[in-house]
């Protein structure tokens, strides 16, 4: 397989581990990467809540760019999946008021999550892991970028969404049972209203606690560091780790976690570490 | 009729009527026709008739049972000589046209015969699977069966060794001849009691042998050395005999608790000899499972008698439990399953889904249990063509896959149900017997929320319109789970309350004061704990604030919709149908699809309720059968009763008594064996029994074959109540020869169980003794003979309004002769002032056309100007008094008499009304659109206040129903001549059900405001001058007061009875407080009045549009052509009799009865005519000459039951029980 491939900037700055994950499983996974040359801002932050105009061009020449290409477009960052879509199917309504002659490029655009999630991926990962995550507990956690609007993102079963379900019991790790999966991270007032902010991943740490999680499992970067990073200022005896749904796999698939990885998360990580080096065993007992 | 094209002769049409669906709606239709006249072919494809009335707990709003009260009907269809019943079958395809159809009929197979079975339902408990297998691959044709050799083996252990029991243990030995000395019994034996060496016959020492089996079980097939002994049950069949030495073991243990493995071998031997699966066997330490070759069928979960084994553990396959559909899926069922209790016809079904026998042709354990052979694995799918001349199409809808609105997680919290569910956990023969148990964890919930419009009023799934019932069944749900456990709190979180039926309001209040609570907010989501298994539901409430509450079960209120295969269906049969896939049908022939000769009926014609459905089943059966009155009869099998034993005085008395359990609504609480027991103590009582159900069908055959048998003479049944069951019993009686009224009834279940539950004891004596002065009294039974009179075939309609003049023509069409009496000199009623229909047709020209079809039938005789001033005489023999214009009288002689005598609008005095030209009705603003164009089009604003002198104990108490739609209609047709008008509707509640919820979003979306007010908070304040009018009103959504000044404001009065005061005297029928006729049903019965022959159609039933009343009015006439269309009819055999020589002519009974029956005939006596006779016996009390004397209620019957009664009083203060 082979796919168009659109980073965004949070992959290049504050999500970069995410980035090389995501490149490592799809080559481990036999996917072929073309990043899509030269691209530019999706228009997620302020583009789209102050100009439809800007917040549409900003996209269009990422989406020009990947035509030329051809393949399906892998989006790893759920704000930029949104902001692709949106766009496309925007331009498609009226090319001409967006200056282009014709528009009706034959490619999909899709979220990391819902590629993992495919039956046969799914079971080719099953099948390459190494070390089974078995005895993880693991709340898998959505926000609501790469769901919602379903008219936009096209998802349909986007109030009780099973993809990242399916990838963490693929690794041989359970998924806990909650309802915060779909909650909002609050990560577009992180900055503006921290009370917010704070209240809302609150919420949502408590939840995973309270079904039993040992750690959160996202797809989204912006979901990874506010919900990782908001908790610290709670308070609070227990501290979740967030983890990229393509760090667990990697991990899963090389049998290693390496300390460097593990060093980037501000919530200890070692849950992770203790699992794969415990048998599964011995961690039936301990967990 | 149809013409026939080669002769030009009229054809004679097949007098056969098809119904495509047996719910309620088709049980009616099939009733009606069939007695009018009609052969009825009635096709479902469930395994037996009831729909999901059947399903339901109680009913709204009179709280009845819903099984209780539709069993009667699912009864009388399944033994009506002229209903062929086709279940379990489907239509597949129609031919031909109106009056000559030729339908197919694909009759799926049963595997068991419908004749033979007599619905024991032993094959279900014998049934050991109870789980979907995973069936072996099955060998070619000729192919040999291989062994099935499994690889991935792992062993159950207990928490010790196997601790082994020889209870009821079977002898295994070796057969000499046929052993073939290879030595597996000896490995396989754990106990060292097979002795064996290489080339020689085995042995076993019996003193070792537990009797565990596993030799047998070793021993290959081809060889079959062990032979068993003293194996109860072995010589009808292994699967039987290994149940049985289960049942024996859980027995003499006293019970089925979890323990350590008892190495009976049960389930090894099930698995190896019954399923032929072979992946148990007996290994030192517990039960090795060859977890790869395991069909997960669960028939050695079933059989252990300790519930050692889990079927989870023995298979790497994901166990797949049998859903029971009729319980929702809330509990599970055996592939040989009868669909419920009260099933009719009550023969179970074998899936060819997980019956093993079916699939690898193993096992086959019910065929040898069943006593009369009714089991046919060769049972195949059968073609079936059938000959009709009319079709209707009832078949019903299904809930709303709650999966689809993903916030509520259904289907992922466990303790978020449905609300079919919820009637299931509701039912007492649901899968908790009624008790209100979460499904999570079978706890007790306290708090219980239900969401309404969950898959209704939702344009995000396609589910625009409202399913008109939720609201009123969330009502009774809630009433009814306080009823079951009364620290249940309720809330209901709804929109709009739309409770617009006949006394559904009251309800609502009624279940307010029984602390049900309403939220008017739409829940956004809910959130699970996933510890408690709780819930929390987010909201916004009135006042805007954000609200979280936590509660222990919700229940969503499902909407409703047209099943895929139904559509599919309607599409082959060229129905057509709406976006939604309900018919397409004409606001003027409500009943009639686009094709010719289809009818339909029921919430596949838009979403309704039981009544409404009812009503439109009745109007359907009128609509189907009008063009096939010339075949009346012709199709029909008469009834045939034997001959009536003649009793002679002297002959001996034989009573039976039949103790009925009612499945667990008697059993739960009397002691039924005691009772039973008990009566055979009685004198002359030579035959007792206890059945499950007695009114289901098989019991009811049975029992004359009983009465036949023992020569019985008397029979008795302690059951429910005789005002619902006694026919039923009585017409079996009369089936096995005789005299209907040589029975009585002792009420146990409502008397006893129900009053009673926490006092069984007491209750089972008090049920005890009215068995036994039941006894006494039928010992003291008389043979009454019924009176048979001639049947006079016309029908008189009071009032000529749209339901009076739509009856006319539909019974003349029937052939009946018709009297329609209009007070009026006109006909037409109160649609003469209106203009428009709901669907925007116009009204004038279609009661132009009305109005020239009734009068120009030769059949109709229009008396205008006129009214009814007596009736006298009966059912099928009224004559009546009709003043004409002229001041005389005549007396009309008719069967039965349609009573429509309508509504108007109301004008109460408020807001300036009939005073100040700009405040206007509905119906007033209707004519100024359609008569005045400019003055319509020059209004740049209007307010309209519903409910104004409704819903309000000044004015009408009631809600008058259309009053929101007309407003809707009216707005959007200011909005069409002017868009730029400014509508505010100022409502309470926007009760637009059904499909008039798409009007209401249409006027939404054209920018008709919409403004809620609750009078209990905030009356809108208006103020009407010369000058102005001005309206302040709090508008909800914004939380601000608004002030309006519009040109005209428009009231939504309701409307009102027209004054019937004397009439329903003088007809002897009751209406309720607002003056609307009452019906005898306000569930089953919605057109009929409580006295016999008499009917009602349109708004005097209550408020209604004019398409609901054009099918109430065809329903009246499909009741009325059930009497009109006999050529006798029989009177009841109780009514009371004056003795003349003793009576003194004191005019007591004449001032006594409540009907006008006695009265002093010419030889100076009191008369009592038996025909007008209603038998209360109220004359019988009152007669200070004892000289009236009432059939069944002799004092010597009383006598009997009171000395009975003393008498059992005195042995239980002698201390004998």
């Amino acid at each position: 397989m082979r796919l168009s491939y659109y980073p965004g900037c949070s992959l290049h700055g504050t999500a970069l581990d995410y980035d090389l994950s995501v490149k490592d499983v799809c080559s481990r996974l036999g996917i072929e990467l073309v990043e899509i040359p030269d691209w530019n801002c999706c228009g997620a932050s302020s583009a789209h809540m102050t100009n439809h105009e800007v917040g549409v061009r900003l996209p269009m020449r990422n989406l020009l760019l990947a035509a030329e290409l051809g393949n399906d477009i892998l989006i790893p960052c759920a704000a930029c999946f949104q902001r692709l879509k949106a766009a496309d199917k925007i331009i498609r309504q009226d090319p001409q008021h967006w200056d282009v002659a014709h528009y009706d490029p034959d490619f999909e655009i899709i979220h990391i999550s819902s590629l993992m999630a495919r039956e046969s991926i799914i079971e080719q990962i099953a099948e390459i892991t190494q070390s089974s995550l078995k005895g993880m507990n693991i709340a898998c956690y959505y926000g609501c970028l790469s769901l919602r609007n379903p008219k936009v993102t096209d998802v349909t079963n986007y109030e009780q969404p099973q993809s990242l379900e399916k990838i963490v019991s693929a690794v041989g790790a359970s998924a806990v049972s909650w309802s915060h999966r779909t909650e909002c991270c609050s990560g577009s007032l992180t900055m503006a209203r921290p009370d917010i902010a704070q209240k809302l991943v609150g919420d949502i740490v408590t939840a995973a606690i309270r079904a039993g999680a040992d750690a959160l499992v996202t797809d989204c970067p912006m979901c990874q560091a506010n919900v990782e990073s908001r908790q610290l200022d709670l308070g609070g005896e227990r501290h979740l780790p967030v983890f990229f749904a393509t760090e667990l796999v990697l991990a899963a698939m090389s049998g290693e976690y390496p300390a460097k990885q593990q060093k980037l998360h501000l919530v200890s990580a070692d849950v992770l570490t203790r699992v794969m080096t415990s048998s599964p065993e011995q961690r039936e007992e301990t967990v | 009729m149809t013409e026939n094209p080669q002769t030009g002769l009229l054809k004679k049409p097949t007098g056969a009527v098809m119904i495509v669906g047996g719910g309620i709606s088709g049980m009616q239709s099939a009733l009606d026709l069939a007695n009018s006249g009609f052969k009825v072919y009635l096709v479902e494809s469930s395994p037996a008739i009831g729909g999901k009335m059947a399903q339901l707990d109680k009913t709204f709003p009179t709280n009845d049972c819903s099984m209780c009260i539709v069993s009667p009907k699912l009864v009388e269809v399944g033994r009506h000589r002229n209903i062929e019943l086709l279940t379990h079958s489907e239509l597949t395809g129609v031919e031909g046209e109106e009056g000559a159809f030729k339908a197919k009929i694909t009759q799926h197979a049963r595997y068991v015969d419908v004749d033979l079975c007599t619905g024991c339902g032993l094959c279900e408990i014998a049934c050991p699977v109870t789980f979907l297998s995973w069936f072996p691959e099955q060998p070619a044709p000729g192919e040999k069966k291989k062994k099935l050799k499994a690889k991935d083996k792992v062993v159950i252990k207990g928490p010790g060794n196997p601790d082994p029991s020889s209870l009821a243990a079977w002898t295994f030995s070796v057969d000499e001849e046929k052993c073939s000395k290879c030595g597996l019994c000896h490995r396989a034996c754990l106990h060292d009691a097979v002795t064996w060496k290489k080339k020689e016959i085995a042995a076993i020492d019996q003193d070792k042998c537990t009797g565990c089996g596993a030799c047998f079980v070793a021993c290959p097939d081809q060889f079959q050395a062990i032979s068993v002994s003293n194996a109860p049950e072995l010589d009808k069949g292994i699967g039987l005999a290994i149940q049985a030495r289960s049942e024996t073991i859980i027995k003499e243990r006293g019970g089925r608790e979890k323990d350590n493995c008892i190495r009976c071998g049960l389930c090894a031997m099930m698995c190896t000899k019954v399923m032929q699966i072979g992946a148990l066997k007996m290994v030192p330490d517990g039960i090795e499972a060859g977890r790869d070759i395991c069909q997960v069928c669960g028939a050695c979960v079933s059989v252990c008698p300790v519930n050692f084994l889990e079927v989870s553990e023995l298979t790497n396959k994901n166990p797949r439990p049998l859903y029971n559909e009729f319980n929702e899926g809330l509990d599970t069922r055996k592939p040989v399953n009868i669909f419920y209790p009260q099933a009719v016809p009550r023969v179970p079904v074998i899936s060819e889904d997980s019956c093993v026998q079916l699939n690898t042709g193993a096992c086959g354990t019910c065929k040898t249990i069943c006593g009369v052979g009714a089991i046919d694995y060769n049972h195949i799918v059968k073609e079936k063509e059938i000959e009709i001349g009319s079709i209707i199409f009832s078949p019903g809808i299904e809930v709303f896959n709650a999966r689809e609105r993903g916030e509520f997680g259904y289907g992922i919290h466990k303790n978020v149900v449905t609300s079919i569910e919820f009637e299931r956990l509701l039912s007492a023969s649901g899968p908790t017997s009624g008790a209100v148990l979460r499904p999570g964890d079978k706890k007790h919930p306290k708090k219980i929320a239900w969401i309404q419009c969950v898959g209704s009023r939702d344009s995000s799934c396609n589910r625009d319109y409202c399913s008109s019932v939720c609201c009123m069944y969330a009502t009774k749900e809630a009433f009814i789970a306080r009823e079951h456990d009364s620290s249940i709190e309720p809330t209901i979180f709804y929109i709009d309350m739309r409770s617009f039926g006949k006394n559904f309001d009251g309800y609502i209040t009624r279940a307010k004061e029984n602390n049900v609570r309403y939220v008017r907010a739409m829940v956004s989501r809910i959130f699970e704990d996933p510890q408690t298994g709780d819930l929390e539901l987010r909201y916004v409430d009135d006042s805007g604030e954000r609200k979280s509450e936590v509660f222990e079960m919700v229940v969503l209120s499902v909407g409703i919709q047209v099943p895929e295969t139904t559509k599919r269906l309607a599409g082959a049969l060229d129905i057509d149908m709406d976006d939604f896939g309900f018919a397409l049908t004409d606001g003027f022939t409500p009943l009639k699809t686009s094709r010719a000769g289809i009818f339909v009926s029921g919430a596949f014609n838009g979403p309704k309720d039981i009544p409404e459905t009812v009503s439109e089943a009745s109007g359907a059966a009128q609509a189907a059968s009008v063009s096939l009155a010339s075949a009346r009869g012709s199709l029909l099998t008469e009834e045939i009763l034997p001959q009536e034993h003649i009793t002679e005085p002297d002959e001996e008395l034989r009573i039976g008594v039949f103790v009925c359990h009612c499945g667990s609504n008697i059993a739960s609480v009397v002691n039924v064996a005691d009772v039973e027991e008990y009566a055979k103590t009685l004198p002359n009582v030579v035959y007792t029994d206890r059945p499950l159900y007695t009114c289901s069908q098989d019991s009811q055959e049975s029992m004359k074959e009983i009465i036949k048998e023992h020569r019985l003479n008397r029979v008795v049944v302690a059951a429910c109540s005789p005002s619902t069951h006694e026919p039923l019993f009585m017409s079996t009686l009369q089936q096995a020869g005789i005299n209907k009224y040589f029975f009585d009834m002792a009420n146990i279940r409502d008397h006893c169980s129900w009053v009673h539950p926490s006092e069984p004891e007491k209750a089972t004596e008090k049920s005890r003794r009215l068995m036994r002065m039941a006894v006494a009294n039928a010992a003291q039974a008389e043979p009454l003979t019924e009176l048979e009179f001639d049947v006079a075939s016309s029908l008189l309609v009071i009032g000529g309004g749209v339901a009076g003049m739509t009856a006319a023509l539909e019974a003349a069409g029937q052939g009946f002769g018709v009297y329609l009496v209009e007070q009026q000199d006109e006909l037409g009623g109160q649609v003469r002032l209106l203009k428009r229909s709901w669907d925007g047709q116009d009204f004038t020209p279609f009661l132009a056309s009305l109005k020239e079809q009734v009068m120009n039938n030769e059949l109709i005789r229009v008396l205008t100007s006129s009214m009814v001033v007596d009736q006298g005489g009966f059912v099928g023999s009224f004559e009546t008094e009709v003043m004409t214009p002229t001041g005389g009288t005549r007396k009309i002689k008719h069967g039965a008499t349609l009573v429509a005598t309508g509504t108007k609008e109301s004008r109460p005095d408020l807001y300036g009304l009939n005073e100040h030209a700009d405040v206007l009705t509905q119906t007033d603003l209707e004519t100024m659109i359609v008569n005045d164009h400019g003055q319509a089009s020059s209004w740049s604003s209007i307010v309209m206040l519903q409910c104004a002198g409704s819903r309000c104990s000044e004015h009408l108490d009631y809600c008058s129903r259309i009053c929101c739609n007309q407003a809707i209609k009216n707005s959007l047709r200011l909005k069409e001549i002017n868009p730029d008008i400014r509508v505010d509707v100022l409502y309470r509640d926007m009760r637009c059900y059904g499909l008039g919820e798409l009007d209401y979003r249409k006027a939404r979306l054209r920018g008709v405001n919409f403004i809620r007010f609750d009078p209990e908070i905030l009356v809108p304040e208006i103020v009407v001058d010369e000058s102005m009018i001005d309206v302040t009103v709090l508008d909800p959504s914004i939380r601000m007061k608004v002030s309006l000044q519009p040109d005209v404001l428009v009231l939504s009065t309701g409307i009102v009875p027209h004054d019937t005061e004397e009439l329903a005297s003088m007809l002897r029928v009751p209406r309720n407080d607002n003056g609307f006729f009452i019906e005898a049903h306000a569930k089953l019965r919605p057109v009929d009045l409580p006295s016999e022959g008499l009917f009602m159609a349109g708004t005097a039933h209550g408020p209604k549009n004019v398409s609901e009343t054009i099918a109430q009015a065809q329903a009246a006439v499909a009741r009325a052509s059930t009497i009109l269309s006999k050529d006798k009819l029989k009177l009841s055999g109780v009514y009371s009799t004056v003795e003349p020589e003793n009576c003194a002519v004191c005019l007591t009974c004449v001032r006594a009865c409540p009907y006008n029956v006695p009265i002093i005939n010419e030889q100076h006596t009191a008369y009592i005519n038996p025909a007008l006779c209603q038998g209360c016996g109220i004359c019988v009390a009152e007669c200070p000459a004892k000289t009236i004397t009432l059939g069944r209620f002799e004092d010597k019957n009383i006598n009997a039951k009171l000395q009975s009664y003393t008498e059992a009083e005195y042995a239980n203060a002698k201390g004998g029980k």
